[in-house]
């Protein structure tokens, strides 16, 4: 009889990191709830819940593909492997190794994210990046300047504690809802809630007060609620004085910002902006949420710092229940990130400007002059390979096709490629365009550590063999460094860790058997008995002096404007149900059957004026394209907003390709557009 | 032992229905939106005077001591439970007879308490329900006074 | 018309109002008889401690303007009284959903287990001062209009007002 056995495992959805046990059985894998995980106690959102569907999907890649006349032809994994080692070593002799560009991926572990981008740059290659860029990249500048370090501040459960919880371009209760969980708890001890957002959402059924302010006015509205602050004497003195610079500037900026001034520019009413500024300012212990609402926006650098702003002025910092919540989306964006998949960062947050530090990675990989300087970002890389500058692209694990902003202008970009491969699990829209395709492991196929957005490094077990020929990412990576040339030597997964630990001083601290208690361990963890870091800032910033920083923002509009011919505004967004791009929750029976198409959400006054009835098919067109979505109607929006969730490939045809100058992200949340019924329709 | 709801902790996600239809292959708790303003999970209440057990004519629905059940061998599938009830928690199933909320019987603790993200289910006895809410509220109440008599958080 | 008002700094959380209510609403009536009934005698007043404040607040049902629990109720069990606005519950009618008790977000529904019905506030129909105002030591609980009591209590600030005036003298 066969036994069940509990494999411990996290969440390979959204970055909250939630863990849960796969069981397996002799009828079939199910799920068993972690009740003392520390961040989700068990609980799970539908996601979570769906998560064993992707596993057996008859959609999995199973095989090493190549692109042929009329289709594909399965080959052998050796000879996958042996024609893009060939590919990259003619690029590098054609063209050099900046024609060669890879894109990581927020869904491998970080062992395999190091190797990547350890692979990429010995080969020479500046071009290295991940999804990071189209969300959280400004956060990673914006935050690095203000506290000299860009990750969330406190762990999730500590927003328990605060007094305020000030949600500023976040839907978590739909997006990140074990954050709801801790919002709540924070609720029954007397805590407020204050959302600022364009939209009703779950999210703001949870508020106290709702600012529902126009799409981008969010530097407005700090700086507006900041002067009340600073004007009523409820900024937090000792704090300012001791622990922070650039309070005088500040102040003499938001001068200008009156209550009329900004209640014009956001639509939000005067008194409802006071009354945000006192709750924030005069709670004992406030807490900053925000997300994608805040970063994917032409200005989002500067809305992150804002926000920052925002808390250094109140002295919300350092401390339980205070701190500052860049929620990000996937299960290890933040381990990509620290193992330095972005075009500005080697790991540990090495800069590719640092030659100094450079020398140090170089002596610890032993090789030879590494790249010096900023390589192609996300974005960059279809516009060089439109150019010419790129000529082979490297994709693991990434849907870009459906997750760059003006998708078809992408997609005709990507075309330009000498060749591009993609290791997926899924043949996604990506995969479909690429010269060789390469299956993967999922997440529960293979073992490594996720980092989650708390900084909590955790391990994951295999639970199951990959299907088919599938492999892990690792083992594709090591095969492949292997017949180029590199000397990666590695025996176990847990050598690559120690490797990171002697490169990334917060990681140092982290072993295998560290990361495999429930719940991990919270970098920084320096040295191995080090406990781990939750709450950062506590005694000083990691910025000049130990002092954070307080840049003042002006408000700068969104890029796009309506007009005459695109009188209305469209939004972009996720939904509870689906996952970024869709490739696995548009392959679950579970949501799929729940939430099954695009669709768009109109007020009933465009509604009316637009013919719009609820449950037809509409156009919506922009600029750069169209697509077709379900019409609800509904007063979500204000007038003048629609919004569509961008996890069906069709929304990103739509968005805006106007990038923030610093962070280059897309101002995926507005764009000029108009509506119609279908045609012939 | 028993389900109650905190409705105020309700955000819509659907984690209760994907759980419970993980468990059962088919749920038997779903989530109504309300006007864009609140959302609440529905499922059997295990009334104490259950119409759905009264109105079954071949006995297959039994009113327990704390809870609902239903025994398959009985049932006709007539549906007349189906329409009793006034909470519509009582589906005439697609993969059985008939789909209800049984509490989970072979688990210890119904997985769609263990899985919502917000704690809007509890499962509890007697007051357990109500006391959370009174407390929430008593809460609150000593709040504005606090502050109302100068007094702060301890 | 009369309500039950609330000033919970006043509350010394010494229960008397629980004990008078659930003594009014037994058969004997009287507090050591009440004890030893078979089912005890239930309380539908609820004396909770804040620990965060130090503040207690007793809890009693607010009979609501458009009360929740009646507009949920399935069977009518739960109706309310157009002119005096009280909330009564029928046992025969109620089906024990305990629907009620999710939607009022005071907590102010009990549950009978041995009669299997909900169990709520009746404003002591055979009182004329309900039992838990009538029983409060310290006025914590107030049967008054609300037009009456926001009027004591203005005649309180204004009291303290004239106190600080005629101390800074003026007076």
């Amino acid at each position: 009889m066969a036994e069940e056995k509990l494999v411990p495992t996290v969440c390979p959805y959204c970055a909250l990191g939630c863990g849960f046990y796969i069981k397996l059985k002799e009828d079939g894998p199910e799920i068993e709830y972690m009740l003392d995980h520390p961040t989700n106690e068990g609980s799970l959102c539908a996601k979570g819940n769906a998560s064993l569907e992707i596993i057996n999907h008859p959609d999995r890649l199973r095989h090493p593909l190549k692109k042929i006349e009329g289709g594909w032809s399965r080959i052998t994994w050796d000879e996958a492997l042996s024609i893009v080692a060939g590919k990259i070593e003619e690029t590098i002799k054609r063209h050099g190794p900046d024609a060669l560009g890879f894109l990581g991926s927020a869904k491998s572990t970080n062992e395999e994210n190091y190797l990547f981008q350890k692979m990429a740059r010995t080969l020479g290659s500046k071009n290295v990046d991940c999804c990071a860029r189209r969300c959280h990249s400004p956060t990673i500048p914006a935050l690095k300047r203000a506290f000299g370090s860009a990750c969330m501040t406190n762990p999730i459960p500590d927003l328990a504690n605060s007094d305020c919880i000030f949600v500023i371009g976040s839907n978590f209760a739909e997006n990140h809802p074990i954050v709801a969980r801790w919002a709540m708890r924070a609720k029954d001890r007397g805590g407020r809630i204050v959302v600022a957002d364009p939209r009703l959402t779950p999210t703001t059924w949870l508020a106290d007060l709702h600012l529902q302010i126009r799409l981008g006015t969010d530097v407005a509205l700090l700086n507006g609620m900041m002067k009340v602050i600073i004007d009523e004497g409820l900024w937090d003195r000792k704090f300012v004085a001791e622990r922070t610079v650039g309070f005088e500037e500040l102040a003499e900026m938001v001068a200008g910002y009156t209550l009329e001034k900004v209640s014009e520019i956001t639509g939000a009413p005067p008194e409802a902006i006071v009354r945000a500024a006192r709750f924030y300012a005069k709670s004992p212990s406030s807490a900053i949420v925000y997300s994608m609402g805040i970063t994917q926006h032409s200005h989002g650098t500067n809305n992150v710092s804002a926000c920052a702003d925002l808390a250094l002025l109140c002295g919300q910092l350092g401390r339980s229940g205070a701190g500052l919540y860049p929620l990000r989306g996937q299960n290890n964006v933040q381990g990509a990130c620290d193992m330095g998949v972005l075009a500005d960062f080697y790991p540990g947050s090495i800069s590719v400007h640092d030659r100094e530090a450079i020398r140090f990675v170089e002596e610890a990989w032993g090789t030879r002059a590494l790249p010096i300087g900023m390589g192609m970002t996300a974005e960059a890389m279809p516009v060089a390979a439109a150019a010419g500058d790129l000529r082979f692209l490297y994709v693991m694990g990434e849907d870009l096709v459906n997750s760059d902003s003006s998708s078809s202008r992408g997609r005709r970009e990507l075309e330009n490629l000498d060749f591009m491969v993609v290791q997926d699990i899924f043949m996604t829209e990506t995969a479909e365009m690429a010269d060789l395709v390469l299956p993967a492991a999922a997440w529960a196929e293979k073992e490594g550590t996720f980092t989650s957005s708390e900084r909590r490094v955790q391990w994951t077990y295999r639970a199951f063999h990959p299907p088919g020929e599938a492999r892990s990412d690792l083992s594709t990576i090591l095969d492949l460094a292997d017949l180029l040339g590199l000397d990666f030597d590695y025996a176990a997964t847990e050598d690559v860790l120690a490797e990171i630990g002697r490169l990334v001083p917060s990681y140092a601290g982290i072993s295998k058997e560290r990361a495999q208690g429930i719940g991990g361990v919270i970098w920084p963890c320096p040295h191995p008995e080090h406990p781990g870091t939750p709450i950062l800032h506590q005694e000083g910033f990691s910025a000049p002096e130990g002092r954070g920083r307080i840049v003042p923002m002006e408000y700068l509009p969104p890029a796009e404007e309506t007009s005459l011919d695109y009188p209305l505004l469209l939004t972009t967004g996720r939904v509870a149900l689906h996952h970024n791009a869709g490739s696995m929750t548009r392959r679950s029976f579970s949501l799929m059957k729940r939430s099954p198409e695009l669709f768009v959400e109109v007020n009933p006054k465009d509604a009316d004026r637009w013919s719009v009835i609820d449950g037809d098919l509409v156009e919506v067109e922009t600029r750069r394209g169209e697509a077709w979505a379900r019409a609800r109607v509904t007063p979500r929006q204000e007038e003048g907003v629609i919004f569509m969730p961008f996890h069906f490939p069709e929304t990103n045809l739509l968005t805006s390709d106007v990038i923030d100058p610093e962070a280059r992200i897309p101002e995926f949340k507005v764009a000029a557009c108009r509506i119609g019924k279908m045609k012939g329709v | 032992m028993e389900v109650y709801v905190d409705i105020d902790r309700c955000i819509y996600c659907h984690a209760c229905e994907v759980a419970c239809e993980r468990v059962h292959g088919e749920a038997r708790i779903s989530v109504g939106a309300v006007e864009e303003r609140a959302s609440v999970p529905l499922f059997c209440h295990q009334c104490d005077v259950a119409p759905c057990a009264l109105a079954c004519p071949a006995g297959s629905l039994v009113q327990g001591e704390s809870a609902v059940s239903f025994e398959a061998e009985r049932c006709t599938r007539c549906g007349l439970c189906a329409i009793a009830c006034p909470f519509g928690a009582v589906y005439i199933g697609e993969t059985a007879l008939l789909q209800k909320c049984d509490l989970c019987s072979e688990r210890e603790v119904p997985a769609c308490v263990l899985t919502c993200p917000t704690e809007a289910l509890i499962w509890g006895d007697g007051e357990d329900g109500a006391k959370r809410l009174r407390r929430r509220a008593a809460g609150r109440m000593a709040q504005s006074c606090a502050e109302a008599i100068g007094r702060g958080r301890i | 018309m009369k309500e039950i008002l609330v000033r919970p700094e006043r509350c010394l959380g010494c229960r008397s109002c629980e004990i008078a209510c659930a003594v009014e609403h037994s058969e004997t009536k009287g507090l050591f008889s009440a004890a030893s009934e078979k089912p005890t005698p239930r309380k539908r007043v609820y004396v909770e401690f804040a620990p965060e404040y130090a503040i207690s607040v007793p809890m009693v049902c607010r009979h609501c303007e458009d009360a929740p629990c009646v507009s949920v109720c399935p069977t009518g069990a739960l109706r309310q009284d157009g002119v005096t606005r009280i909330v009564s519950h029928d046992p025969e009618a109620c089906i024990g959903c305990w629907t009620c008790a999710s939607v009022c977000s005071y907590g102010m529904i009990g549950r009978n287990r041995e009669e299997r019905v909900a169990i709520k506030c009746d404003r002591c129909p055979d009182m004329e001062v309900p039992a838990c105002a009538a029983a409060c030591p310290t006025g914590a609980l107030v049967y008054k209009e609300v037009e009456e009591f926001s009027g004591s209590k203005r005649a309180e600030s204004a009291l303290k007002m004239a106190r600080g005036v005629a101390a800074g003298g003026s007076r």
